[in-house]
């Protein structure tokens, strides 16, 4: 039986070595193992049958290994020739170099298990990983005081974990038609362990941050006062929110999960190809939602000749300090007890107060610009005829194939400004690593286009 | 075949041996080899740079000059600094500019370069009190010890920081009268003095004298400002030793002051001209400089429109205060044409205040003349000049703190005022050289000058202490507009001059102009006694004090 097991299965280690200039010399030698193996267990236990076709299952870790970008082993100087009034000028530059530089690792542990029923019919594979990312090589910010705004260091530990899972179903199968169906599931989440001794969080570029024990990258930014009871403390003269002097953690902008269904049918020559995906969560800040609410071009505003009375109690004006140390709003007291807002504001006022935080749109605070992103799409739907083969043969071809494609046919986003039309997938900050910014991308198209395969 | 092995076994040798050996210099390849470092940068070079940037983040057309400057009342806009919302502007840019002095006092100590480290440590105390002025605690003792280990800075009191500002003055100026020879000396590198040591001392004992002044309501100071005053000629003594970073006209590079940015700006509305500053100086204020006229109004403003029934009378938009041709917007309105825009209707800052234009009366919108060729740009910083350590004086007299004749030297301050006027345009704006030339006239010596001097002097005298003090405050505000930051320190000292006040927190609640327009003002903000910090320092440094309430925070000269 044991020896059964052995010869189903097997096992791949490997291993590599890496000298790096861009690391200080005592870090620049870094060795990175890995190891990986598959039991196809369907065999070694001998449990084939009708409706349990294969099944395996596989495990991997490995470890590897990252250096550093080139020139980023000791502080400069800008220099500015032209300069000024005729003299060039030479400023310190803003970064500062870890000189204790190491290499970056990630090791990631993997299972899954692959699955065939029905003789191919139905087929599953789940894959569970775990992926801790160390040291990882980044520019940090630093508080200006310290004499630098940025650091080049190695910073704590990332992990990603999550599922995939991919069902491959064939419900209808003849000679001549076939319908299959898949479906794709993904579900990572994304935490910082910890960052460097004294550091809190740091700043990833715009509103994304980083911080231990917070989502990568969430975002970060003010919020209206509101008492502890979670009312909104209002402006006795103005009748808008106040803004709470500290900002926190507004959202996360990385997806809950993701998954997607495609639906195949072919009937001879023909074939017909659906996929249509959703994500679930994922926080986005938009700068295009925003100003639309404050600038009233949507319907969303439409009702807008009359005025309003915010829900909430009065506050007093000047913030104290609380218990730990920050300042916060206090509910104002006639009595000893809160008082409900009475103070009408217009609709203009209620999105677009000038004043720093006061309204819920234009000038307003973040957390009021940050949206779900959940996003149910029909992503793309393809209709295609490969010509048969005795007529392609006589023209001495392999392979002629027409199709037509429609992409982004329809998508739903229901947890946006019902009128603004906002489609989540717009993504404004690029190659940072970062997401969930949008600075007023042009909004996504429907594409239809025809596709001509030729194979000589 | 057995070469084949011989080959690999070979390879794998010097793989190996190579590896092993550690071949330190074949990696060490990392350096920049395009910028200079810290040990082998030029420090002519890095003064300059400290200059340039401490004045770019501290004169009026800056981010902090123009709050500064707003809440202040010099300036309106329609900006967050309006109704006192603004956040804290110029901390970082402030902070990076000491650095850079950090780095010429520690090189200059090790290399005898005197003179530099002289000037660093002088213009790194400015900066500093600068910044405690302005935000009351600040990060002075553990500032830029990154490479100490210091990765989170504590904040300091500014009543701890200004001994320790005073006593790195005196070491400065040590430094500037050290004999030892010198590998180098500042020359034209340095914009503010060209390498006069004599001057940086003046400017280092006139520094001192401000620092002094502005702790004499907690402080016994009465010793040491006489000392300081005894021998005037140690302090800035005429108009050519002001303490002042220069600004040139656009060449190859833009050199130009950042307040003459609005005349580059399409969208005007940030930086427009107070009508309570404007009402003051027409003699229109009821309980200041009533009836008195001031002469300088053509100097400090240029007007883009005429009058109704002048050459170019008509608004673009509806406006909210007009007086012929003088067009602006009230702080705090809550008016229906605030808003409009009106890039060529508002009057901007003139030739005094931004190195503008001269208001000859021609009502030429800006973007008519070109704004290359409308002025210079060429008006520098003014950090002290003789004209603020005159003012200095006379209030110190006036408290009692030092001996002297307070009405005579605040009617030197007065000459001095009107001269530092002709003596900015003649040699440093220079309009004549401006793409759209003008002749501007002479004003120390017009008739009208010499009736606002004996004017204000007549009221002056008849005035109790308090109503001395004001006068002098007051002119000293309109004279020093283009240092806000000095201004608003001044203010929250001495409570002069007596600031526009809507209510609820003061008591005006609608202005009519002089046209007759009637437009309502709100502010429910308290007056702010200091900025808020960053908040960009407070998210990054878990050292910093929380944020503070603005209107409760005094810095610790104010009691």
């Amino acid at each position: 039986m044991w020896v059964a097991i052995l010869t189903k299965e097997t096992l791949a280690p490997k291993g590599r070595m890496d000298l790096t200039s861009t690391l200080p010399y005592q870090n620049s030698k870094y060795f990175y193992p890995g190891i990986s193996g598959t039991v196809i267990w369907s065999d070694a236990f001998g449990l084939k049958s009708n409706w349990l076709e294969y099944g395996k299952i596989r495990a991997g870790y490995a470890r590897v290994g990252n250096d550093a970008a080139p020139h980023n082993g000791e502080p400069i100087f800008g220099l500015n020739a032209a300069g000024f009034l005729g003299q060039p000028l030479a400023t310190r530059g803003s970064s500062s170099y870890d000189p204790e530089l190491t290499p970056e690792f990630t090791t990631e542990l993997e299972v899954g298990s692959d699955i065939r029923f029905f003789k191919g019919r139905l087929g599953l594979d789940v894959t569970w990983y775990d992926k801790r990312s160390t040291d990882l090589i980044y520019s940090i910010d630093l508080p200006q005081s310290t004499g630098y705004n940025s650091f080049y260091t190695n910073l704590g530990e990332i992990r990603n974990t999550g599922w995939e899972a991919a069902l491959d179903v064939i419900p209808l199968r003849t000679k001549d038609f076939q319908w299959s169906v898949r479906g794709i599931f993904t579900k990572n989440e994304n935490t910082v362990e910890k960052l460097v001794e004294g550091l809190t969080r740091a700043q990833l570029g715009g509103y994304n941050w980083i911080e231990a024990g917070h989502p990568y990258g969430y975002l970060r930014g003010s919020f209206s006062a509101r008492a502890d009871d979670g009312q909104l403390l209002i402006n006795s003269v103005s009748g808008m929110p106040f803004l709470d002097p500290n900002p926190g953690m507004v959202g996360d902008p990385n997806a809950d999960f993701k998954l997607g269904i495609t639906n195949t049918l072919s009937y001879k020559g023909f074939h017909l190809n659906v996929l249509w995906d959703m994500t679930q969560g994922g926080d986005f800040y938009s700068e295009t939602i925003n100003g639309m609410l404050g600038r009233g071009v949507t319907r969303d505003t439409e009702n807008r000749e009359h005025n309003n009375v915010i829900t909430g109690i009065y506050g007093n004006p000047t913030p104290v300090a609380g218990a730990d140390g920050l300042n916060h709003y206090t509910p104002l007291l006639v009595g000893g007890k809160p008082v409900q807002n009475q103070t009408r504001v217009t609709t203009n006022d209620l999105f677009f107060t000038a004043g720093t935080g006061a309204s819920f749109a234009t000038n307003g605070a973040f957390e009021y610009a940050v949206f779900d992103g959940t996003v149910y799409r029909l992503r793309e739907i393809v209709l295609g005829y490969s010509l048969p083969a005795r007529w392609v043969n006589k023209v001495k071809l392999t392979n002629v194939n027409l199709s037509l494609s429609a992409r982004n046919l329809w998508f739903l986003a229901p947890n946006v400004p019902k009128y603004t039309n906002f489609d989540p997938d717009i993504n404004s900050v690029i190659n940072s690593g970062t997401q969930g910014v949008e600075t007023g991308g042009a909004p996504s198209t429907k594409r239809y286009g025809i596709n001509l395969n030729v194979t000589f | 075949m057995r070469r084949k092995y011989s080959t690999y076994f070979f390879t794998a040798v010097c793989v190996l041996a190579i590896s092993g050996a550690g071949c330190k210099k074949f990696l060490d390849v990392n350096k920049n080899v395009n910028n200079p470092t810290p040990s082998s940068v030029q420090m002519s070079m890095v003064l300059s740079a400290a200059e340039r940037n401490i004045s770019n983040n501290l004169a009026l057309g800056s981010g902090l000059g123009n709050t500064m400057s707003l809440y202040i009342h010099q300036i309106t806009g329609r900006v967050a600094a309006d109704r006192y919302g603004a956040g804290s502007s110029g901390w970082e840019g402030l902070l990076a500019a000491i650095s850079n002095l950090n780095v010429i006092i520690d090189r200059g100590t090790a290399e005898d370069r005197f003179v530099y480290v002289g000037i660093a440590k002088i213009l790194k105390a400015y900066t500093f009190s600068m910044m405690v002025d302005v935000w009351g605690d600040v990060p002075y003792s553990e500032f830029d010890k990154f490479e100490q280990g210091v990765t989170q800075p504590k904040f300091d009191k500014g009543s701890e920081v200004y001994p320790k500002l005073l006593a790195l003055i005196d070491e400065g100026i040590a430094d500037l009268k050290n004999t030892t020879p010198n590998p180098s000396k500042p020359g034209a590198d340095d914009y503010i003095y060209k390498g006069n040591v004599t001057n940086w001392i003046k400017a280092a004992n006139t520094i001192k004298l401000k620092l002094y002044t502005q702790v004499r309501l907690v402080q016994d100071v009465k010793t040491q400002v006489t000392a300081l005053l005894a021998s005037p000629a140690t302090l800035i003594n005429s108009q050519a030793e002001s303490f002042m970073m220069p600004y040139g006209p656009i060449s190859t590079t833009d050199d130009r002051h950042p307040a003459y940015g609005d005349y580059n700006a399409t969208q005007r509305g940030g930086q427009l001209f107070s009508p309570w500053l404007y009402e003051i100086m027409k003699g229109r204020n009821a309980s200041i400089l009533n009836g008195i006229a001031d002469p300088r109004i053509p100097y400090y403003i240029y007007n883009q429109k005429s009058a109704p029934g002048g050459t170019n009378p008509t608004p673009e938009n509806c406006t909210e205060f007009r007086d012929g041709g003088f067009i602006s917007i009230l702080f705090g309105s809550t008016g229906p044409c605030r808003d409009g825009s009106n890039s060529q209707t508002y009057s901007l800052l003139g030739i005094y205040p931004a190195g503008g234009r001269y208001d000859d009366g021609a009502a030429k919108s800006i973007t008519t003349i070109g704004a290359q060729n409308a002025g210079t740009g060429a008006l520098p910083h003014q950090f002290i000049t003789y004209a603020d350590r005159l003012y200095l004086e006379a209030e110190l007299i006036l408290a009692g703190l030092a001996p002297g004749d307070a009405k005579a030297v605040f009617s030197k301050a007065l000459d001095e005022s009107f001269n530092q006027v002709d003596y900015l345009i003649a040699n440093y704006i220079k309009p004549g050289s401006a793409g759209a030339a003008q002749t501007v006239p002479v004003i120390a010596t017009q008739t009208a000058t010499e009736a606002y001097k004996s004017a204000v002097l007549t009221a002056y005298e008849a005035g109790s202490t308090a109503k001395k003090l004001e006068y002098i405050m007051t002119e000293k505000w309109i004279n020093r507009i283009e240092n806000p930051v000095d201004n608003y320190t001044d203010y929250r000292r001495t409570k002069y001059p007596v600031l526009f006040a809507p209510a609820p927190e003061g008591t005006v609640t609608s202005v009519t102009g002089p046209d007759g327009k009637v437009t309502p003002v709100s502010n429910d903000r308290k007056y702010p006694w200091s900025l808020p910090f960053s908040t960009t320092e407070l998210q990054l440094n878990a050292n910093a004090p929380p944020q503070k309430v603005p209107e409760s925070f005094k810095v610790f000269w104010q009691p």
